[in-house]
């Protein structure tokens, strides 16, 4: 088992209106394969640098999760699949489970 | 010094014992061709300046919470105003984190947080 640190791009109507069925849909693939969330946060909403499948605007979901190794190919497969995830990412977790706010994560540079 | 052409700054560099005397010496990196500081097309030689050493502004604490993708805003001033990854000329940072920052900079891009090009 190990640590992860997913970055999910959702589709933004569906985020807003339904979010619930966002984490619940997320948290479900990881359970499946024998993983277990530790932390899920909605991280933004932000305007595109370019156009992913046709949305110029988006939601970001952040989720920190451990899992046994073999079983990220098959999550990866399946968020590809899903309708409303328009783009993921799953990295091997470094830094812990806390992560910068997005204003914070910019507010980096403001005291330089 | 006794004979300093005019204009040339060159000769003034190096303990060059003046023009007539050592022949050989006129032949040095500085003047190829002219007299007065001129190539053969007559265009002014100047050498260029040494380039000046960058020094990265920022401790390692910073570095290490600030290269990742999540900080766009910190990593953006790593980039040229078109977008492309700056070198380690430019930045002043050691290799390893150089390469975080590439690393960092294009899961941006991937994710949508930063674009490929800038207009």
């Amino acid at each position: 088992m190990e640590l992860y640190e997913a970055m999910f791009l959702i589709e933004n109507n569906f985020a807003r209106e339904n979010w619930e069925k966002v984490s619940a849909g997320i948290t479900a693939t990881i359970t499946k394969n024998g993983g277990k969330v530790e932390k899920i946060v909605k991280w933004d909403e932000r305007k595109l640098s370019y156009e992913i499948k046709k949305h110029k605007r988006g939601t970001y979901a952040l989720v920190h999760f451990t899992a046994p190794t073999n079983s990220i190919v098959a999550m990866e497969k399946d968020y590809k699949l899903t309708d409303f995830i328009l783009r993921v990412m799953i990295l091997r977790d470094t830094d812990g489970i806390e992560a910068p706010e997005p204003s914070e994560a910019t507010s980096v540079i403001a005291s330089y | 010094m006794a004979y300093n052409n005019g204009g040339n700054s060159y000769s003034r560099e190096g303990g060059r014992e003046g023009r007539g005397g050592d022949r050989f010496g006129s032949r040095d990196g500085y003047d190829k061709g002219g007299k007065d500081g001129k190539d053969k097309d007559g265009k002014k030689r100047r050498r260029k300046a040494p380039p000046k050493e960058v020094v990265c502004p920022y401790d390692e604490k910073t570095l290490d919470a600030g290269l990742d993708y999540k900080a766009i805003g910190f990593i953006s001033k790593f980039r040229s105003s078109q977008g492309k990854i700056l070198s380690r000329k430019r930045t002043g940072l050691n290799k390893q984190y150089q390469k975080k920052l590439a690393v960092a900079l294009k899961r941006a891009r991937f994710m949508g947080l930063l674009g490929f090009i800038e207009i």
